[in-house]
């Protein structure tokens, strides 16, 4: 069995019951702060994120606009009208616009007709954006690059028809992508936070950092989570290894989910989205550290305050066993133990009392021993002396009774003496009688 | 006893608050990288013909994946459909230029070598080129010229020229390949010029002769249908690369694949990865198979085009080997270009231009 002292049992006891409410209230604020702070962090980004991806919905949709009132131009319909008329239009309207960097009308083999400044590489026979519009779709291209100069665009293809309704053409605007990075670059969330695009393909639209523009975002899981939902929150880790929360949307058009499917992420790093909380957090630990120090302090006091008294009267208790009656303890708690150390007091001042009649008692006893003591000594010499003369009384008869003990052996003895002759002489006489 | 309950509670308490505090501040946890598992297909993009006979059949037999093989007449179909979905497809085949521009264009992924061991096959002058240093992007295929296919039978002139493409005589039996580098080069080299200038005066005269040339063509083909049509002589002399010229002289002994003395291109075939790709993993164990000499051979064998496979040499056929036309003296291959004009953005535009006035 342990024997644990009364000191560290008041310890533990007020650590227990103070430390446990403190424990409960410290993670409790904890989780409530982080949760509503999150909340409202995740609610910011994601409203931020749903405003941005409809201006930038608004931009593509202006794009389609514009090139579908290009293809209804009566120049570009027109049968009649040459080449050199018709590119020289389609010059007037890109300079008019601003925001095309090419316009080029095609026929239906995919051979180009016109091109205000043919920097178009590839087929477009093989283009869907251009098989969608010779169908008599509008239909907008994946972000793709153009060399000659380099330029990252979108290309919107769109069917021209005649004055019937047959198509006989596609007229294609293609939109260099700075138009749309206008509406995502300028968004600024704390220090780092940022906006940026990605397609199905999770490679990078819009970025602040333009040579990341069509690579792969090196998140994993990146993509299945952001186009999972048109809207939410995604936390990822990236290329820094810094964790970042993220506010997502997508479009909310038919047609462009169907044709471009982007998601747009306001970014942030959680380090600073989650300052704030963190603050609290760092108050909240700390308000904690120091109500630990302070309960431990303060059972460490209120154990020795209570303790102190009991030690005083174990002390004086084994004083007083040892037989030191005068101890007194001078306790002032205003309490029980006073009142106790109080009744010890009066204890041991009843008990030295007892001790001091019992002392008196003992000299008056000793007196009086004293005194029969030397009584009995007159006593015994005078029996002594009246002994003595006896003695010697009895010693003069006894002497007497020697004598006359010594002359009656004596006579005794000549007695026996003269018996053992008679027999003797009789022994003898018997024979000679037998003969006779 | 009462000590150990005591400290036991405290204990239990700290440890609440160790475990809790961490589940409040863990990290989420990160999803795996993807695992180096075969798919179940490949989706491979190549030009028509350009494997050997039997290349897709033994990869499937070998490693259980089903290949679904598309094929493209032209490498401007490759790049628009790429362009409009690089998800679609998982290896593709390209020539040295257009790997720099597709790589320019962020179409292609990082190939990773750990998976194609047999890349060391690959002899050391296709290795770290010009057009994608250090390999980070592409493997090197077969390798050829783009010169002419003459029938002797009907072609009169004895010197190797372009000339012979713009001899009024042969009117509609001559065509010339569907690209644009090769036949603008071609104009050029005929003019006398580099078959990579970016000169616009130079290029105007490339145009203004190859509209001349455009009454007496045929059409702008592909190589497969000008290989046949060779054959069949129903062309009795074309625009070709080396592969398919030599193939064909191979079956009609009247044939002959030239490189023209005013030199042409040379080029480098190479197999890709769009950036895209679904089947990454896949596709790189594809490459490492089309590495091994065994199936390279193969496939140099039937195709008869120069290999960059240094170690499917020995599996070669000889004929193959010593062909001059396919594997060019040194002399011949001074006057051979590698085509590219990048770094002159006004010269793509000239270049895109002369095509589309061409159609």
């Amino acid at each position: 069995m342990f024997k644990i002292v009364l000191r560290k049992k008041i310890i533990f006891l007020f650590l227990l019951f103070g430390l446990l409410p403190l424990v409960i209230t410290f993670f409790l604020t904890i989780v409530q702060i982080q949760k509503s702070l999150r909340e409202t962090k995740n609610n910011s980004l994601t409203s931020l994120a749903n405003e941005v991806v409809s201006n930038v919905e608004k931009t593509v949709r202006s794009v389609y606009t514009d090139v579908e009132l290009l293809s209804a131009n009566p120049l570009i319909r027109s049968k009649s009208a040459s080449n050199e008329e018709k590119l020289s239009e389609i010059k007037r309207i890109q300079d008019f616009y601003g925001i095309f960097e090419d316009i080029t009308l095609i026929d239906l083999d995919g051979n180009v007709i016109i091109s205000s400044t043919y920097k178009y590489r590839g087929e477009w026979k093989n283009k869907q954006w251009y098989q969608d519009a010779k169908q008599g779709k509008s239909s907008i291209s994946p972000v793709h690059i153009i060399l000659g100069p380099y330029k990252i665009i979108l290309s919107c293809a769109v069917p021209v028809k005649d004055e019937e309704g047959k198509i006989i053409a596609v007229i294609a605007g293609q939109v260099n992508m700075e138009k749309i990075w206008e509406t995502t670059n300028d968004i600024k969330i704390g220090e780092k936070g940022f906006a940026f695009m990605v397609n199905k393909e999770g490679r990078f639209v819009a970025y602040p950092e333009k040579e990341k523009i069509l690579a792969l975002a090196p998140y994993f899981g990146f993509v299945k989570e952001t186009f999972s939902k048109n809207s939410g929150i995604i936390n990822y880790t990236d290329e820094n290894k810094q964790r970042m929360i993220g506010g997502f949307a997508g479009f909310s058009q038919q047609k462009l989910i169907e044709q471009l499917a982007w998601r747009l992420i306001i970014a942030q790093p959680e380090s600073e989205a989650f300052a704030l909380a963190r603050v609290f957090q760092r108050q909240i630990i700390i308000i904690f550290l120091v109500g630990f120090v302070f309960l431990l302090i303060i059972s460490y006091l209120l154990g020795n305050k209570i303790v102190a008294p009991i030690k005083k009267l174990i002390i004086a208790t084994k004083k007083i066993a040892a037989g030191k009656l005068e101890a007194e303890i001078k306790i002032k708690t205003g309490d029980e133990i006073e009142e106790l150390a109080e009744s010890f007091n009066q204890m041991a001042g009843d008990l030295k009392k007892s001790r001091t009649a019992l002392e008196e008692s003992k000299v008056v006893l000793e007196i009086k021993v004293n005194a029969r003591t030397k009584e009995l000594q007159e006593l015994a010499e005078k029996l002594e002396e009246k002994v003595g003369e006896r003695t010697k009384e009895l010693q003069g008869r006894l002497n007497e009774l020697e004598r006359f003990h010594r002359l009656t052996v004596g006579r005794e003895l000549k007695m026996i003496e003269l018996k053992r002759e008679l027999r003797e002489k009789r022994g003898s006489l018997e024979p000679a009688k037998d003969k006779i | 006893m009462k000590k150990i309950l005591i400290a036991g509670v405290v204990l239990l308490l700290v440890l609440a608050g160790v475990i809790g505090y961490f589940q409040l501040t863990k990290a989420p946890k990160e999803p795996e990288p993807p695992k180096k598992e075969l798919s179940a297909v490949l989706n491979v993009y190549n030009w028509e013909d350009y494997f050997g006979t039997s290349t897709i059949e033994d990869f499937e037999k070998d490693f259980g994946v089903k290949v679904n093989l598309q094929t493209y007449g032209s490498e401007d179909t490759m790049l628009s459909t790429i362009q409009s979905d690089p998800t679609k497809y998982d290896v593709i085949i390209a020539s040295d230029i257009l790997v720099k521009e597709m790589i320019s264009m962020k179409l292609l992924a990082q190939i990773d070598m750990e998976n194609i061991p047999n890349f060391k096959n690959i002899g050391n002058d296709f290795k770290d080129p010009f057009y994608d240093p250090g390999n980070k992007h592409s493997i090197p295929y077969m390798w050829g010229t783009s010169g002419l296919t003459i029938n002797h039978k009907y072609i009169e002139e004895t010197e190797p020229s372009w000339s012979i493409l713009w001899n009024p005589k042969y009117k509609g039996k001559i065509s010339m390949l569907n690209n644009m580098q090769d036949v603008i080069g071609a104009a050029l080299k005929y003019l006398g010029y580099s078959a990579n200038s970016v000169n616009p005066a130079e290029l105007e005269k490339a145009k203004e002769a190859l509209l001349r040339q455009k009454p007496l063509l045929r059409g702008y083909e592909n190589a497969l249908a000008i290989r046949d049509d060779l054959i069949s002589e129903k062309l009795w002399a074309s625009h070709s690369y080396s592969g398919e010229g030599s193939f064909a002289a191979d079956k009609n002994e009247n044939l002959e694949y030239i490189i023209p003395k005013e030199g042409g291109f040379i080029w480098v075939d190479n197999l890709l990865i769009p950036i895209g790709a679904q089947h990454k993993y896949t596709a790189e164990v594809f490459m490492n198979f089309i590495l091994r000499p065994d199936v390279s051979a193969k496939i140099a064998n039937y195709l008869w085009y120069a290999n960059t496979n240094e170690a499917a040499r020995e599996l070669t056929n000889p004929e193959i080997l010593q062909d001059p036309s396919l594997y060019p003296l040194e002399e011949v291959r001074k006057k051979l270009e590698f085509s590219g004009f990048i770094g002159a953005d006004e010269a793509i535009a000239i270049y895109n231009q002369i095509w589309a006035e061409l159609h």
